[in-house]
């Protein structure tokens, strides 16, 4: 049954419907016992019912279908790449070039239900490079996606600038009040900035020079960003929140949820391999339990991530014209009791089996 | 040396020297309470609709469908009520400096650093979770950390109410990076070796096996020893009360000699002798009292559970093989990364696994390399029973014990498995089970009455009863 249904929906000659007991468009629309039509890894037309050709496969799905996860934050498939301490700011260093499409991470993230994975530098300087973003089939999709941007404290250093926060902002306004480049595109609004920062004072620091440039992007890593949700929300930032996993402080959960009720658009982050990819779900599903609604827990996981990632026009929703990059759950997707059963990427079979 | 079976036939005719229940600390009185439920989980696989549960004084009285409540009784209802869960390998409860001391004995008691006090606000989350009680472990790194305890999370319980079992496990370790031994430190006048924070080679882990399976037989040596003792002392007690009873019955004659030789002797003059008794038979010695024997006895006893933390199939192995036919000793598994590959044999020895249920990433020590969540799913299909903890690395992860346990049925588990994993098995391996881990009569009352179904994404605890009170209501949360 795998094998006949990757052929089916890998050789791409005929059309393909996939039925499922329920079709999730994104995380506020459901469609039961809905269609999926799928051609040439796209998906062509979704609905209740299909007026279908003849000839086109129906392969019954059992179980929830939604759009591919997208995880935003990884280091899947650059070990040990982008970590040369030494320069303080490398804007046109792209991840991409160091990014090895074989690596184990990529299958342990298609067993997760993830088809679009950003991949980000260490940041471990002012200005480390450019994200990639990558479909977990190992496809580049973009090799300059964002341009990564420590407001942190790991871009300090004891051996070279800036070794103080009060240099950190200095140099960074430095570098762009005579911008080439990454760092032009950034501040034109035509490359996102994905600011990276990790407390509070960070996070204030960041929002407060991104409005006086008027900086796009998103904010990564500060577990508490929610309680900022206001000054987040007027900044237009969107917010990648870390996925800490079990255990996470009910500070941080409540936060995730503040984020949500202000309306600032909001992706995970995963910093796997470390941080276990399993968590992508599981700190959803914790954000709904400190009551965050499933709709914008389901979106956190698909359509805003994907948003976040410059996807927003070919992933992240079950819609006509989008990539076919779609999982089929063995429930609910936001139940950490269900699986993904099979996993599709531009329609393609390339995780488990319809059953 | 004793013949192998000496010892064993020793404590068969003792009757064994140890209480059969030493978990049964009574809660003390309690008012009465009747829980209405649209669904009833009794034990996992078994849920009754539209049922009751009767409390009182601590203790579950009745269940069934068409109970009334005990006069006064205070009423509670909600959508779903289980038992409480337990996490059988926390680190709330004890501080972490306990949690972390790698120089602790295997009598060591991790009763003495419950503190009731700390971590109030983890506790109060781990309830609202549904969580009721845990294992609290001091040395959970150690070689030997000595022995656990089971206890209640709620806060205001008394002693007795606290402590489902002060001395419930022994906990050993082997292999563990955290716990290898590294240099020598001089701490109050001593060399104590520090734990070294590095991996072993598999015959370091061989050792550490063998080093514990020679305290296991020393404690059953200290086990024969005291039973014999005990069995020598009756003798002689019953020898002594014997040879009263004799000289009792020959008193008037025996008194009658002795006038008779006494004024004898002063006829003739002489000086009268006393006839001195002699006692023919001495007294045993006293047994000289080894406080880590004595601990070790009660895991040879089978008095309570031996859970090792053990992760690769070298020391899986060579455990297995040493503790095989070892008597009443009840092993339970903890961690098991390599051990579905035993998973057979496991399930023949009646040797259950204590999974840990936390994903881990890349940075993993050493011995989790082969962690995986399917184990769980692994090992029941094999017929093992399976506990689930949430692995000890952080006293905030038992709180999400429940959502650990649904990713593993995300990764295989039945859901009833998993559900019995966090109750009726954890339960067992804590060695608790005739207390709790069920809705059944007889059991303390630790139950928690859900919004939704316990392993549901959205569930949460509505009401929490701890040893028949109720320790946490809506208003509370």
């Amino acid at each position: 049954m795998m094998l006949a249904t990757f052929l089916v929906l890998a050789l791409g000659g005929g059309d393909v419907a996939l039925r499922a007991d329920k079709v999730w468009i994104d995380g506020s629309t459901s469609i039961d016992k809905g269609m999926v039509l799928v051609r040439d890894g796209r998906i062509v037309e979704v609905g209740a019912k299909l007026d279908l050709d003849e000839g086109v496969r129906v392969v019954e799905c059992q179980g929830h279908l939604t759009a591919g996860l997208v995880a935003l934050g990884a280091k899947v498939g650059v070990a040990d790449a982008a970590l040369d301490p030494t320069r303080p700011a490398m804007p046109e260093a792209r991840v991409a070039h160091a990014l090895c499409r074989d690596d184990a991470g990529f299958a342990a993230l298609r067993a997760q239900g993830v088809t679009s994975v950003v991949i980000t530098p260490e940041a471990a300087k002012l200005v480390p490079g450019a994200t990639a973003v990558a479909k977990t089939s190992g496809a580049l999709v973009s090799e300059r996606a964002h341009l990564s941007v420590v407001f942190g404290a790991s871009a300090l250093s004891l051996n070279r600038e800036p070794t103080s926060y009060a240099r950190q902002g200095e140099m960074l306004s430095e570098l762009f009040a005579r911008p080439e480049g990454a760092l032009l595109a950034a501040k034109r609004g035509q490359l996102p900035i994905l600011f990276e920062v990790q407390s509070k004072p960070e996070l204030r620091r960041a929002i407060e020079f991104a409005r006086e440039r008027k900086l796009t992007g998103a904010l990564s890593g500060a577990p508490l960003a929610g309680e900022l949700a206001k000054e987040i929300a007027e900044s237009k930032l969107a917010v990648v929140v870390d996925a800490g996993g079990a255990g996470e402080p009910r500070r941080e959960a409540l936060a995730m949820v503040e984020l949500a009720k202000a309306g600032v658009p909001f992706g995970f982050g995963l910093d796997g391999p470390r941080n276990p990819w399993q968590n992508l779900r599981l700190v959803a599903a914790l954000a709904v339990r400190h009551g965050m609604p499933r709709q914008a827990a389901h979106d956190g996981l698909t359509r805003t991530a994907a948003s976040i990632a410059g996807l927003s026009e070919r992933a992240g929703v079950v819609k006509a014209g989008f990539d076919a990059d779609l999982v089929l759950w063995s429930g609910d997707p936001l139940e950490l009791s269900s699986a993904p059963k099979a996993v599709w990427i531009e329609g393609a079979l390339v995780h488990g089996a319809v059953q | 040396m004793h013949h192998p079976r000496a010892w064993l036939a020793a404590a068969l005719v003792a009757g064994v020297g140890f209480p059969a229940s030493l978990w049964a600390q009574e809660p003390a009185q309690g008012n009465a309470l009747l829980i209405r439920a649209e669904h009833l989980i009794v034990k996992p696989g078994v849920v009754l609709e539209n049922a009751q549960v009767s409390v009182k004084d601590g203790r579950i009285v009745a269940v069934g469908v068409d109970l009334q409540p005990l006069p006064g009784a205070q009423e509670v209802r909600g959508k779903w009520v289980s038992a409480g869960l337990i996490d059988a390998w926390s680190t709330l409860g004890v501080d972490p400096e306990s949690v972390a001391d790698g120089n602790v004995t295997p009598a060591t008691r991790s009763a003495d650093a419950v503190d009731p006090w700390l971590q109030a606000h983890l506790r109060r989350e781990a309830l609202r979770a549904g969580v009721v009680a845990v294992r609290a472990q001091a040395g959970l790194a150690a070689r030997v950390g000595g022995v656990g305890a089971v206890v209640r999370l709620a806060e205001g319980l008394d002693d007795a109410q606290r402590f489902v079992a002060r001395d419930a496990v022994m906990w050993a370790t082997v292999g563990l990076g955290a716990g290898a031994p590294g240099g020598f430190q001089i701490v109050d006048g001593e060399f104590v070796q520090m734990p070294g924070q590095r991996g072993m080679d598999v015959f370091e882990r061989i050792d550490m096996v063998d080093r514990l399976l020679a305290q296991v037989v020393a404690g059953r040596g200290y086990l024969v020893a005291m039973n014999e003792h005990k069995h020598e002392l009756a003798e002689w007690k019953k020898k002594v009360s014997e040879k009263e009873a004799e000289l009792e019955k020959d008193a008037k004659k025996a008194k009658k000699d002795r006038d008779k030789a006494e004024s004898d002797a002063k006829e003739k003059g002489k000086p009268f002798e006393e006839k001195k008794y002699k006692e023919d038979f001495k007294k045993p010695a006293d047994p000289r009292f080894d406080e880590d024997s004595e601990a070790w006895s009660l895991v040879a006893d089978g008095a309570i559970p031996l859970l090792v933390h053990v992760n690769r199939d070298a020391e899986l192995r060579a455990l297995l093989a040493g503790l095989e036919g070892v008597g009443r000793l009840r092993l339970v598994v903890a961690g098991g990364a390599e051990s579905a590959r035993h998973a057979k044999h496991l399930a023949k020895q009646g040797v259950a696994v204590l999974v840990n249920a936390l994903p881990m990433g890349s940075g993993r020590s050493d011995e989790y390399d082969a962690h995986d969540l399917s184990l769980a799913a692994r090992l029941g299909k094999d017929g093992v029973k399976v506990a689930i903890g949430s692995g000890g690395m952080s006293p905030d992860a038992t709180r999400d014990l429940a959502l650990l346990a649904a990713q593993l049925v995300g990764h295989g588990l039945p859901r009833v498995d998993a559900m019995a994993g966090v109750t009726t098995n954890a339960a067992e391996v804590l060695g608790v089970e005739r207390a709790m881990g069920t809705v059944e009569v007889g059991k303390h009352a630790d139950l928690v009455v859900w919004n939704a179904e316990p392993l549901s994404t959205a569930a949460s605890a509505e009401y929490v009863v701890s040893a028949g009170r109720v320790v946490l209501a809506p208003e509370q949360q």
